[in-house]
């Protein structure tokens, strides 16, 4: 097809009488190219067409004009329409606009058709010449590479004077100039459309997303961030002036005390941890956020910015928080029918020693009653120190303060070893004399140790051996402290390792499931990261690394990649 | 789309001012040359389009003036548009149409406009 635009339109024109000497081409391109970025910031079809009959209205000072596009972009569907005086439409339909070439051409072709297809052009030349009866004055095709995309007609002139040639190859310069603004126009709205349908996505998200631009500033935020801000900062928060907004400003200290500084912290870390819970300050409470930092990387390795996830978890925390409590309660419980056992244990030997002072006596036998007596004293004294190290670690009160983890663990076992169900389990220590003390909580310590040790006399047993063993070793630098509970019981199967943290898992007839979980927590408030060695009939390892410094970056979370092994933050 | 109503007042003897509300669009152009037509016949020679409030201004809008300004020009007669929001004085300008239509700043300039 080797028909120009301009000669299209001037074939396409009903009448062309006359002559308008106006070179106002470049003005018609500018106004256009104005109306056009002042109506893209309301990205709306018929608006952007709408600009095209308002542009012609105005440089062709005609009152009756339409515009017909087909979305270049789309394969099928209605074509945009818009029309002013007798062609206006107040409908979308094509039918309802008052112009014959819309309504023989486009209700016909629902795609936009070649040029080269002469059969069909030719109909649209005489559906435009038809269109004259109806006022249609000139008509001009907006074509897309071989494709007619569209349509522009112009009724009479307000001045009643012929279209001049002039005017036609204008027209006819505006639709070829008109076409790229349209189809840069669609793809624009079409960019808005995915630009709506991401924020619905993070929308329908339930943690509250902030993505943070490399200069630190807010560049996004879902409903539930807007929420979660709204809730800490209050509703009067202006959510206009924290787009922008550097970090401190968003995440303000006396709402959110520390999180602007974990969050740098985090930034600047190659591993991000995925599980920070952060404590917000709301008006009349506090909110507990797990924090989740995804960086997001450039092409080129460079960093175009930060995405933060905020889950708040302040409910299944005091959820957790219950767990947490009735375990020591449930730990309680079963130790008191331990206690009790070897309280009846001791008092039956100190019993016997007096039964047995008072025999010698009255025997005489000064000497045997002394020895009876030593033997008295000596359970007695056992007992005493049985009943310290009790009290020593059930207390409910929980707190953190420097401590020596070691002499933690030496409580611990002094108190393990006597009872019945480690009678026949050789308990080994390694301490590190050397340990440097570090901030604790020694009950939730000692708690995991005694689970732990608990734990691995039940897998002895389970595994039937007589020679049981349960290493305790405590190793350690300036930067962390490791401890190491060990076994030779009957091991941890694979599909049982992977859930161990998890509530309600046990493997024990009458176990209760929290026991790792307490773990779990206790693990958690002090930073710590645990792996787990096992394999199957041969006995586990669990090893406690604590970092001593865990507000700075670690990238020792996890470095065990022995195939054998899982590590749990 | 919600539709605006055209209100009419008489404001001289022979000028009657037309208010098209917040928009001059497809809801309400149709009126709005049915309004001018009428005032014409009415023996109106002028006519003051009062755009105070107007936020929109579409190609139908713009065509129910074109179409209807020479009806009253070749009778001596005038549409004179007054107190043109910014807006829509932008987009009158840029139609390069701020010339060829009648515009003054408030009601008593365009009445003025008429008289003289």
């Amino acid at each position: 097809m080797a028909q120009t635009i301009g000669e299209l339109a001037r074939g396409m024109q009903p009448s062309t009488v006359g002559y308008r000497a106006v070179d106002r081409q470049t003005l018609a391109l500018d106004a256009l190219s104005k109306l056009t970025w002042q109506f893209a910031k309301e990205p709306d079809f018929r608006r952007l067409v709408d600009v095209l009959v308002l542009t012609i209205s105005g440089q062709f000072t005609v009152g009756n004009a339409f515009a017909v596009v087909h979305n270049p972009h789309m394969q099928s569907g209605e074509p945009l329409c818009t029309g002013s005086g007798k062609f206006m439409t107040d409908t979308m339909p094509v039918e309802m606009l008052k112009c014959p070439v819309c309504q023989d051409y486009f209700l016909q072709h629902p795609h936009p058709i070649r040029v080269a297809d002469l059969e069909d052009f030719h109909a649209l030349r005489e559906a435009a010449t038809r269109a004259y009866e109806s006022g249609v004055r000139l008509v001009t095709p907006l074509l897309l590479g071989d494709r007619v995309i569209g349509l522009i007609g112009l009724g009479e002139k307000v001045t009643r004077k012929p279209f001049g040639d002039d005017e036609v190859d204008l027209l006819a310069t505006l639709a070829n100039t008109i076409t790229p603004f349209i189809v840069n126009s669609f793809l624009f709205m079409e960019i808005a459309s995915l630009n709506a349908w991401y924020l619905d996505i993070l929308d329908s998200v339930r943690q509250g997303v902030f993505v943070i631009g490399s200069d630190a500033k807010l560049q996004k935020v879902n409903s539930v961030g807007v929420e979660i801000l709204k809730l800490c900062c209050g509703e009067t928060i202006d959510m206009e002036s924290v787009f922008e907004s550097p970090l401190e400003t968003l995440f303000p200290e006396t709402s959110f005390p520390g999180w602007s500084r974990q969050f740098k912290l985090a930034a600047g870390r190659r591993n991000m941890r995925q599980s920070e819970h952060l404590v917000a300050k709301t008006a009349d409470s506090e909110r507990i956020f797990k924090v989740g930092f995804s960086r997001v990387d450039q092409g080129d390795g460079g960093e175009a910015g930060l995405v933060i996830t905020l889950d708040d978890v302040t409910a299944i925390k005091e959820s957790e928080e219950r767990l947490f409590d009735l375990e020591k309660f449930a730990d309680k419980g079963v130790m008191a029918s331990s206690i009790a056992h070897e309280l009846n244990n001791f008092l039956g030997m100190i019993l016997g020693g007096v039964e047995l002072t008072r025999f010698a006596l009255n025997k005489g036998n000064v000497e045997k009653a002394g020895a009876a007596l030593d033997k008295v004293m000596a359970n007695g004294e056992r007992m005493k120190r049985y009943t310290q190290g009790l009290t020593d670690f059930t207390r409910l009160e929980t707190r953190k303060k420097i401590a020596d983890i070691n002499a933690v663990i030496a409580d611990v076992l002094s108190f393990v070893r006597v009872q019945k169900k480690f009678t026949r389990i050789h308990i080994s220590t390694e301490l590190d004399a050397g340990l440097p003390q570090f901030e604790i909580d020694t009950d939730q310590i000692a708690q995991l140790l005694l689970n732990l040790v608990n734990n691995a006399a039940d897998a002895i047993q389970e595994a039937g051996r007589d020679d049981g063993k349960v290493t305790v070793v405590t190793s350690g630098d300036k930067d962390s402290v490791t401890l190491t509970v060990s076994d030779n019981g009957c091991g941890i199967p694979p599909n049982v390792k992977e859930k161990l943290f998890m509530t309600h898992l046990t493997t024990k007839e009458n176990g209760h499931g929290y026991g790792l979980v307490t773990c779990s927590r206790i693990i958690d408030h002090h930073h710590a990261v645990v792996t787990v060695d096992s394999e199957e009939g041969q006995g586990a390892t669990f090893r406690l690394q604590f970092d001593l410094h865990p507000e700075e970056p670690s990238d020792a979370v996890a470095s065990d990649t022995s195939p054998e092994t899982d590590s749990f933050v | 789309m919600e539709k605006t109503t055209i209100t009419k007042r008489n404001i001289a003897d022979d000028v009657i001012a037309l208010c098209p509300g917040k928009t001059l669009d497809n809801s309400n152009a149709h009126d709005m040359v049915d309004a001018i037509v009428r005032a014409e016949q009415s023996g109106y020679r002028f006519i003051v389009v009062d755009m105070a409030g107007l936020e929109f201004l579409s190609s139908a809008g713009v065509g129910s003036i074109l179409s209807t300004v020479e009806l009253l020009r070749e009778k001596g007669g005038d549409i004179v548009l007054c107190n043109v929001p910014t807006s829509v004085f932008h987009v009158l300008e840029v139609l390069d149409l701020s010339e060829y239509l009648t515009i003054r700043t408030t009601e008593e300039d365009a009445v003025a406009a008429c008289n003289g």
